[in-house]
């Protein structure tokens, strides 16, 4: 008998097994398996080993040992293969709507996965059509797959390393364990235990200039999550108390007309004096602030700290120094006097 | 994934989604599925060509087979389910599903149903980690939009009744009342868009009050709702920018000089406007006038 292609051994062990009455014996399976023949430790670890690949995909084998039916390995269909879903007709249409605009758009990370879970669906109903979304974020194709690295790298907990452009353009090289991914407001943050800083930091994916998974000893982790940190509290935080710095004391002052978007970007209320709103806060995150103060132009002033009005002042003269007509050239105008 | 690891899953679904066809099914509909090419299906497919017990007869073994430009199983055996969903598989559902969670009532009870539903049909070993996994990678579709401002535009879009607003009009730098008749709502990157009845985009969270007439307004015919599905709903712009990002230079659509303005202030420098000529000096001139406020 022929030796067998691995994915082969694995799709036949998977049919012999779903399709027994009875428990099958490991003695069975070496029988009709001839890369199980000649028994022993080595062939025991090969079917260990084979389980533990059935089951990375959801596959599970068990172990039966009953007195009327046997002992031996089963195939537990109902563990394994997805129920009749059974899904209304507006629940398929709201799935078909979300994940064929995610389909659509390069920036949507796990595509391949969503396919595959989409095919398992057998989604091919109309989309709805009330419901539009377009997802992702403004992603590089090698952001999106720093994405994918970090949900795995979160996943089995294995650090990163990752070159990083803060919002002033300083550039550094981390090394960090991650505790989260978030998307909000159309941004993949990572937050994690940076060991530069030895705290939890935020970090905007957009920003990250190169990452790296941790590829020692794959099957370990190397790290644990802190257990006061929550995913689900942080992820509703506004980004501005997110940890870039030491907390430091801000003060915003809005046009009184667009005073309502600052109650809520802010999440404090301003006092209103001469059509001017003014906030006063606390910050972790003075750069999200300074983006917020320039996206809204002469609208708003950031008034304090005096650090944070530098950042502006700097980043508006990168910008005017960047748009400047070009200098005329002193020797075309010596050719014209000439 | 590995490549075996891969191979399993794609036979797996290929089989049970193949049978549930007796025509079978174009070559075509099962690589986009799949996500593969022509080449990995056929190689897959010769892989797995005697899948069955190993000293069983023919009949014992699945019959998957390419014939002319369909794939055809006449013998599935008990392949007739698809796995359930690894941990992958379900955050990419969940996500998919998360910018609908902050919708109006009736859209976000749908999703959140939905999502709870589908969390049952993770595999063991997503449903171990699955939990851990789906509360750290998160998408949080929660913005600056105010709840009941989505409460009430879904109301009015189901009714066709106008709305009497104040609105921030970002393009144009200016605040004030308007009514405006709803058409749609749409989650663009986790940012809610509301679509009027002569197509212009409003973004909600610019909206500081809204209040819903009983003023019933007859949908025009001509807006064509599905755009919003495409990318061209983001190609509706008055002005094209040609602009270098990060040291590449790419087009642009903006509403307006105003946001362009806007835009390339706020990238501090990390995007030049190269042209038209007048949104380049107007970029200029107004990181200038601001620029005078801190030095």
């Amino acid at each position: 008998m022929r030796a067998m292609d691995r994915l082969e051994r694995l799709l036949d062990l998977v049919h012999v097994l779903q399709s027994a009455r009875e428990p099958v014996p490991l003695s069975s399976l070496e029988a009709q398996f001839t890369d199980y023949r000649g028994g022993g430790e080595a062939v025991r670890r090969k079917f260990e080993r084979d389980k533990a690949e059935l089951a990375q995909i959801g596959l599970v084998l068990r172990y039966v040992d009953d007195e009327e039916a046997g002992s031996g390995y089963l195939l537990d269909a109902a563990a394994s293969y997805l129920p009749d879903l059974e899904l209304s007709d507006d629940e398929h249409a709201l799935l078909a709507s979300a994940a064929r605009a995610a389909l659509r758009d390069p920036a949507f990370p796990n595509r391949r996965a969503l396919r595959h879970a989409l095919a398992k669906l057998d989604a091919d109903e109309e989309e709805d059509t009330t419901v539009f979304v377009h997802h992702g974020a403004t992603l590089s194709s090698a952001q999106v797959e720093y994405v994918e690295l970090l949900m795995d790298a979160l996943t089995r907990r294995k650090r990163v390393a990752i070159r990083y452009r803060n919002a002033n353009g300083v550039e550094s090289e981390r090394s960090v364990d991650p505790y989260a991914v978030i998307l909000k407001g159309g941004e993949w943050y990572l937050v994690g235990h940076d060991h530069r800083s030895e705290e939890t930091r935020t970090f905007m994916v957009s920003r990250v200039k190169e990452l790296t998974v941790n590829g020692k000893a794959p099957g370990s982790s190397d790290y644990e999550i802190d257990e006061a940190f929550s995913a689900s509290e942080f992820s509703r935080r506004s980004p501005l108390t997110y940890r870039m710095h030491d907390p430091t004391k801000v003060v915003v002052d809005l046009d009184a007309d667009v005073g309502f978007l600052g109650a809520r970007w802010f999440q404090v209320e301003p006092t209103v004096h001469d059509h001017v709103a003014r906030f006063e806060f606390v910050t972790t995150n003075l750069g999200a602030v300074v983006d917020g103060v320039l996206a809204l132009g002469r609208r708003a002033e950031l008034i304090a700290p005096a650090e944070g009005r530098r950042a502006i002042a700097d980043a508006l003269r990168t910008v005017v120094s960047m748009h400047r007509p070009a200098a005329p050239d002193p020797d075309a105008t010596n050719e014209v006097l000439a | 994934m590995s490549r075996l690891e891969g191979d399993l899953s794609r036979f797996l679904i290929l089989v049970p989604y193949v049978a549930a066809h007796p025509r079978g099914v174009p070559v075509r509909d099962v690589c986009e599925r799949l996500d593969v090419d022509v080449k990995q299906l056929t190689r897959l497919l010769d892989r797995v060509v005697c899948v069955g017990a190993p000293d069983g007869t023919p009949d014992e073994m699945v019959e998957l087979y390419l014939e002319g430009d369909r794939v055809h199983v006449t013998l599935p055996q008990k392949f007739v389910r698809p796995p359930r969903f690894s941990v992958e598989e379900m955050l990419a559902l969940l996500m998919v599903l998360a910018p609908l969670r902050s919708a109006g009532p009736s859209v976000q009870g749908r999703a959140d149903a939905l999502s709870k539903r589908l969390t049952e049909l993770a595999s063991q070993r997503a449903e171990n980690v699955a939990e851990d996994v789906a509360s750290r990678v998160r998408v949080d579709p929660r913005g600056l939009e105010n709840p009941a401002h989505l409460r009430d535009l879904e109301r009015a879009i189901e009714e066709s009744l106008e709305v009497d607003a104040e609105y921030f009009t970002a393009s144009r730098d200016s605040f004030g009342a308007r009514v405006v008749r709803p058409r749609a709502l749409v989650s663009v990157r986790g940012v809610w868009y509301l679509l009027d009845d002569e197509a212009k985009r409003f973004r909600v969270e610019r909206f500081h009050t809204l209040t819903v007439s009983d003023r019933v307004f007859e949908p025009a015919s001509e807006v064509d709702l599905s755009l919003l599905r495409s990318a061209e709903f983001f190609e509706n712009a008055a002005l094209r920018l040609e602009a270098r990002v990060d040291g590449e230079q790419r087009e642009i659509p903006a509403a307006s000089l105003h946001t362009t303005c806007m835009y390339a202030t706020a990238a501090r420098g990390q995007v030049e406007i190269l042209g038209p000529a007048d949104a380049r000096e107007a970029v200029a001139k107004h990181a200038s006038e601001l620029l005078a406020r801190y030095t």
